[in-house]
């Protein structure tokens, strides 16, 4: 959670965060789910298991497409926080698809501030607290304002895309209670910055970003860089930039 | 595509020529070019236009203006951009010609698409020009587009004649035609307005389009314009003109009639119209007409035509499933000075293109794009007021708001995809669909079935998001619905299956749908034959092969899809999930 002490120009936010609680270094959380298999028809060839998750006013959408009819399993990290994320499974073979099972439900925790995570690449996996305010931003699109004849003002030209939001992130990635060490197994220095760095450069369709109170961006997070201080107490902060660059989850296949 | 040099220049002012589709054409590049730039002559040069030639579907817009003066144009000439293909002469039938009006409202823009009645292509051409004079004009197909037939009866200079298009989907009425001024080719104007009326709303969501544009001196040739409108959204038809009207749902759209306003407008007193007759004509798809009305306009224009029913009732009621062909036959009888000058609300109005797609040859799993439009929410009395009064196409832009009000640009690009593989009873076909919203007023299909069983049971049928579960709409096919066929041959032969749009909320885009058929037997086994989309399309696109049948979809129209139906696969268990 964002610190509630106020940070001001006496009160530096190194100072405010000195004693940042444990959750500093969040755990990221997963869903695992399980199936068993109805059985493949006669004749008819397995083509995959068709895993949907729907946590959201736009219904299901698939997640994962497993193709080994042995593989029974799947853990979604990028399931919403503190909301209820509902999942269901399908079988898929040449001849169609059978109807989905049962729906499940369960709810992720919120751990931090914000989690970084990738369903294509768990190991992203980063959950911390932020800092200062939240300041979300709307991109403008492209809108070209034309006087027509004959009318009075101007007719706007809009684009029909959604450009996405974009977020500045500050973010408390150590501090002197949780320290790199804890989590990398190495001191200080530029590696502190490694599991920024990683989902910086990740190779994935996306960076799963999702915050305590439920809301998900699916997003290409860049950086402008990071700081550590040791004024008042030792902390590592990464200013990050997350600008959603789709709208639908990415099916992994395994 | 050639640009005509001999084009008259205009002194003053600058050409623009544009594309809008991401097609290489020089030098612009994709997207844009400004291929002519003067300011003491506006000829423009062939070299871009040529470029053109080899793509399908490009599209480019012509935009003047007095480069000194800004908009409007100070100067009243009239100057015109002539296409024709590099193969054909001029003025003829392949040449496509645009006016640009200087003294118009700005942007004035007129669109072409690439290649120009090649028989893939076709054309939308936006006219927006203050009548100058009056004269008629004919209304006659410029396509070349499979699937659309046009009768092709100019009979007279007071015709319209009756063109035929391809559908369209939703809530989109449109209407695509080409003048040819015959009675006098040295004269200009005449403008017609037709609007539509639904009788639900008590009188509002009037709307209405200029029709009427331009003749030309030196020009003998077709124009192509189009009027769109959408009335209501929530009444959910479709108009074109000349075209189906297509109802979604099943609610009775009107229990009292459609009707029709025309009116017309011109300057001075040549060759003018007494007053002209719209006869339009409301039938079943394909074969039952349903209601007839004519009207005239006066010298102060609007008019209703009231429709007459099969009994004479002047009402029919909307079934659920059937699609309507309104037909409009404009006859203008010759006559004095009585069709007055008046305003449009729109001068400038619409050119929203569909997406030109060429495809060959299909593969399973091709999906072929059948066009697009785009819807323009009306106010009431035909004035959208609130609403956009005028979009156009430009470049990386789609849609127009005007104030504050909401913005209704929905891209119908419906298409069609070949389809699929067999499948369980659960049988799918790929419906892809990359707009926003989108209609089904009904899917056909030619049933049969194997192992010599007839089937005893309804066929149903949905339409479904197969990503996200959500069912658009639901239909059955059943015994009764067999029009051609003979159940005891093992074939249902043009079998309706009607659809309901259960949802009114449209699917996101890029959504990709599934006609998905099943019974409730597993193990039946059926085979679905000429599966198509009607009703499931959009603009002129591919298809209409007659007057009163419109199969979205190929550019033969309409397409067989095998499927047998086998056992389909029993539902996984999923255990209760854990966090971890």
């Amino acid at each position: 959670m964002p610190p509630t002490m106020p940070i001001t120009a006496d009160r530096p936010y190194w100072a405010v965060v000195a004693n940042k609680p444990a959750c500093v270094v969040g755990a990221v959380k997963g869903v695992s789910l399980s199936w068993t298999s109805g059985g493949v028809p006669a004749g008819q060839v397995f083509r995959a298991w068709v895993v949907q998750r729907s946590d959201d006013t736009f219904g299901y959408f698939e997640i994962a497409r497993i193709t080994l009819l042995a593989d029974t399993t799947f853990v979604d990290w990028e399931g919403r926080r503190n909301v209820v994320c509902s999942y269901r499974v399908a079988m898929e073979t040449d001849s169609g698809i059978s109807p989905f099972s049962t729906v499940r439900t369960t709810t992720l925790p919120g751990c931090c501030g914000y989690t970084f995570t990738s369903n294509a690449q768990p190991d992203l996996n980063l959950a911390r607290d932020d800092i200062g305010d939240r300041e979300p931003e709307w991109p403008d699109d492209d809108v070209t304002f034309v006087p027509l004849y004959g009318r009075n003002n101007v007719v706007a030209f809009r684009g029909l895309e959604d450009p996405g939001d974009e977020l500045r992130v500050k973010l408390l990635l150590w501090t002197a209670a949780s320290p790199p060490s804890a989590g990398l197994g190495i001191g200080p220095g530029t590696v502190a910055w490694e599991p920024v760095r990683r989902i910086v450069r990740a190779q994935t369709p996306y960076v799963c970003v999702l915050d305590e109170n439920g809301s998900r961006w699916y997003a290409v997070v860049t950086s402008d860089g990071g700081g550590s201080h040791t004024n008042g107490a030792l902390s590592w902060i990464a200013s990050l930039r997350v600008r959603q660059v789709a709208d639908r989850p990415y099916s992994v296949s395994a | 595509m050639n640009y005509n040099p001999s084009a008259p220049a205009i002194s003053g002012l600058q050409w623009r020529v544009r594309t809008e589709r991401a097609v290489s054409i020089a030098p612009g590049g994709p997207g844009l070019g400004i291929i002519a730039d003067s300011t003491t002559t506006q000829v423009i040069t062939g070299a871009a236009f040529n470029a053109l030639s080899a793509t399908s579907g490009g599209r480019f817009a012509c935009d003047v203006y007095d480069i000194t003066a800004g908009y409007p144009p100070v100067s009243t000439a009239l100057s015109q951009l002539r296409i024709a293909p590099t193969w054909d002469s001029w003025n003829n039938s392949n040449t496509q010609s645009q006016y640009i009006t200087p003294a118009g409202p700005s942007p004035n823009i007129c669109e072409w698409p690439s290649p120009l009645n090649n028989g893939t292509g076709k054309s939308y051409v936006f006219l927006a020009n203050e009548a100058q004079r009056n004269e008629l004009i004919t209304l006659r197909d410029f396509y070349n587009v499979p699937g659309i037939r046009i009768p092709g009866e100019v009979a007279s200079s007071y015709k319209f004649n009756q063109a035929t298009l391809a559908g369209l989907s939703g809530r989109r009425i449109e209407w695509v035609g080409a003048a040819t001024n015959v009675a006098n080719p040295s004269s200009w104007a005449f403008n017609v307005s037709l609007g539509i009326q639904p009788l639900v709303g008590s009188g509002t969501n009037i709307s209405w389009r200029s029709i009427g544009l331009l003749g030309t001196s030196w020009w003998y040739n077709a124009q192509l314009f189009e009027a769109k409108w959408t009335v209501n959204p929530a009444t959910r038809f479709q108009w074109t003109l000349n075209d189906v009207l297509n109802f979604a749902g099943t609610a009775p759209l009107n229990n009292t009639g459609f009707s029709i306003w025309v009116r017309g407008s011109g300057y001075g007193g040549w060759y003018l119209p007494q007053f002209f007759t719209l006869a339009m004509v409301v039938a079943h798809s394909p074969e039952t007409r349903v209601a007839t009305g004519t009207a005239f306009a006066g010298p102060t224009g609007w008019t209703t035509v009231p429709l007459t029913g099969p009994a004479g009732s002047g009402s029919f009621t909307k079934q659920a499933g059937r699609k309507y062909l309104f037909v409009f036959r404009s006859v203008v009888d010759p006559g004095g000075d009585i069709i007055s000058s008046m305003p449009f609300f729109s001068t400038n109005v619409v050119s929203p293109h569909s997406p030109q797609v060429t495809v060959n040859t299909l593969d399973s799993g091709d999906v072929v794009p059948v066009g697009g439009s785009y819807d323009m929410p009306l106010s009431s009395a035909g004035v959208p007021s609130a609403a956009p009064t005028q979009y156009t196409r430009m470049p990386g832009l789609a849609l127009m708001a005007g104030g504050a009000a909401s913005v209704d640009s929905q891209v119908y690009n419906d298409l069609y995809a070949r389809a699929v593989s067999t499948v369980g009873v659960s049988a799918q076909q790929n419906l892809r669909y990359t707009g926003s919203s989108l209609t089904f007023g009904g899917v056909r299909a030619t049933i049969g079935w194997a192992g010599g069983t007839e089937p005893t049971q309804v066929l149903r049928v949905r339409i479904v998001n197969r990503g996200t579960g959500v069912v658009y709409a639901t239909g059955s096919i059943s015994a009764a619905e067999v029009r051609n066929g003979d159940l005891r041959s093992g074939q249902l032969s043009d079998v309706r299956i009607s659809l309901t749009d259960s949802t009114p909320t449209a699917p996101p885009i890029n959504t990709q749908l599934f006609v998905e058929f099943f019974t409730t037997t597993a193990g039946d086994t059926w085979q679905v034959y000429g599966l198509s989309d009607r009703g499931v399309h959009s603009a002129q696109g591919y298809g209409g092969l007659t007057d009163t049948e419109v199969y979205a979809g190929a550019p033969n129209g309409e397409r067989d899809l095998l499927v047998t139906m086998a056992q389909r696969p029993s539902a996984p268990t999923l255990a209760v999930p854990t966090i971890v």
